[in-house]
């Protein structure tokens, strides 16, 4: 498997858990405000 | 008795027993349309998952991936793309601008928002919703007599009727609240099987090191994320058209109402979470079951691709629990259905008999009515799809394109931009249906990028432009 391949399948799905983890972080910081 | 029907019985028997239970608590027409909006964030969020992924989830995209390997990766980066984007940009503005409106429906809501005393916005999106929506529900049926068919051997016409009943039976009873607790039950279902089977596929074969292998001895174009393609094939077709699919969850009116059914805006983020965890589980196990199932079995290991998940469930697991991952794809299929039906009732008693006919009905009439209209549409697509498959099999090309291009833009902007105006909106509906219609008929266009891409694009400038050359409205903002 290329070095792309894994990038884009792997690196995006980490990509998305962090998105999702730091929205998921503000809004509650936000609703805390 | 066939002991993989054992285990889509046990599926069945449970979504009916939801129905029953549910069936009390319906008394007002708030209950009927959007539970009450009592529901909790994280069930939501297995509703609007559970919804959002028809059969194509556990059938097409294996299919997909089993036929074009990795690059089938692009449509799940693209789908999880636009979930991400219709959950943080979208649900929490649209939970708090229909709360304050007391809107039921996305037509509701567009009303409210443009003070539109003409009911001309009401009457496009609701006719829209109608011709889209009672085919694509048209669609679901054949789905569930195909799959029923291929699966476990049922007559086509007895499958078709057989899913279009269970559907029509718990929403008739339960409506919102049975839609909802059966997506729990269907969603994680599909999570299940989109988890368990790339992974038992990948010990079976023995280990991800010799699924590369196989894969790299029958072709390498299966490891490559382009697929083999180059330039603007490769770019254009393959990266931006399949990026381009997750445009289409911004403007689904069938997901859009679960949002505004959350008991209160703080949630949303919960329910972001919720969703975007399933969908990373889900999403690339789903695209994985193909590019196992062809390590397994070859490229001409079944005839259909589209059979794939099925026959891998068969090939892998006992009888009766094959016959529950198998109903994965029933549960996949009567997920996205029964949300359906009931955006087709609302769009009929809501947006056309309360609004436009009757103010004044009771909210017992209206439960009732409901109830009918149910009953009356889930026959109408019914007879569509057994009487006028053509028909069908036309229209839904365009469904998913059609409604997100037209809905999308709209209602993102609606939400973002305080100097949108009704004869914007009005111009992002019909422009995004008309070019999706036209995109996809000159064969130049077509051959170049998925039509929704163009669509969308076209909808937005449409809004912005027509917004921006129209008087302001007064100051009223969505949130």
């Amino acid at each position: 498997m290329s070095f792309w391949t894994w990038f884009w399948v792997v690196g995006t799905w980490f990509l998305f858990l962090v998105l999702t983890l730091v929205y998921y972080w503000k809004a509650g910081e936000e609703a805390h405000e | 008795m066939n002991s993989i029907l054992v285990g889509l019985i046990g599926y069945l028997v449970l979504v009916l027993v939801v129905g029953f239970v549910t069936y009390r608590f319906m008394g007002t027409l708030d209950d009927f349309l959007l539970g009450g909006r009592r529901l909790g964030a994280a069930l939501i969020a297995f509703s609007e998952r559970a919804s959002g992924e028809s059969a194509w989830f556990l059938l097409g995209l294996p299919g997909l991936a089993f036929v074009s390997g990795f690059s089938a990766y692009w449509t799940v980066i693209g789908c999880a793309a636009g979930i991400f984007l219709t959950w943080t940009l979208i649900a929490k503005r649209l939970r708090v601008a229909t709360g304050r409106y007391g809107a039921l429906t996305i037509p509701d809501y567009l009303e409210a928002r443009f003070q539109d005393q003409s009911h001309l916005l009401r009457i496009v999106a609701t006719l829209i919703i109608l011709v889209f929506y009672t085919v694509y529900l048209g669609a679901q049926f054949i789905g569930a007599g195909k799959v029923l068919n291929a699966t476990f051997g049922l007559d086509t016409r007895t499958g078709m009727i057989l899913g279009a009943l269970v559907v029509m039976f718990y929403t008739f009873m339960g409506g919102f609240l049975a839609v909802v607790w059966t997506d729990l039950i269907q969603g994680l279902l599909m999570v299940f099987v989109a988890v368990v089977l790339p992974v038992l596929g990948i010990l079976e074969i023995g280990g991800w090191h010799t699924v590369v292998q196989n894969l790299q001895n029958l072709n390498p174009a299966l490891l490559d994320i382009g697929g083999g393609k180059t330039g603007q094939a490769l770019l254009l077709g393959l990266v931006i058209g399949s990026l381009g699919i997750g445009l289409g969850y911004m403007g689904q009116p069938h997901l859009l109402v679960r949002y505004m059914a959350i008991k209160s805006a703080h949630e949303v983020r919960r329910g972001v979470l919720v969703a975007m965890l399933w969908v990373l589980l889900a999403y690339w196990g789903a695209a994985l079951i193909g590019i196992v199932g062809v390590a397994y079995l070859g490229p001409h290991g079944v005839a259909d691709p589209e059979h794939l998940m099925p026959h891998l469930a068969r090939v892998l697991f006992p009888g009766w629990f094959a016959g529950i991952v198998i109903s994965g794809a029933i549960a996949a299929m009567m997920s996205t259905a029964d949300s359906q039906l009931l955006v087709v009732t609302s769009a009929v008693v809501e947006d056309i008999y309360r609004k436009l006919m009757n103010a004044a009905a009771s909210q017992r009439t209206l439960v009732v009515l409901s109830r009918a209209v149910t009953v009356v549409v889930t026959v109408l697509a019914l007879l569509l799809a057994v009487y006028a498959k053509q028909l069908i099999y036309w229209l839904v090309l365009y469904a998913w394109a059609g409604l997100g291009a037209s809905f999308g833009p709209a209602i993102l902007l609606s939400l973002w931009w305080k100097r949108v105006t009704r004869a914007g909106v009005l111009a992002g509906l019909i422009t995004g249906t008309v070019v999706t219609l036209v995109w996809y008929n000159v064969p130049a266009l077509k051959g170049l990028v998925y039509e929704l891409v163009p669509a969308f694009l076209a909808s937005l400038l449409a809004v912005w432009l027509v917004s921006l050359a129209t008087q302001a409205p007064e100051a009223r903002p969505a949130s």
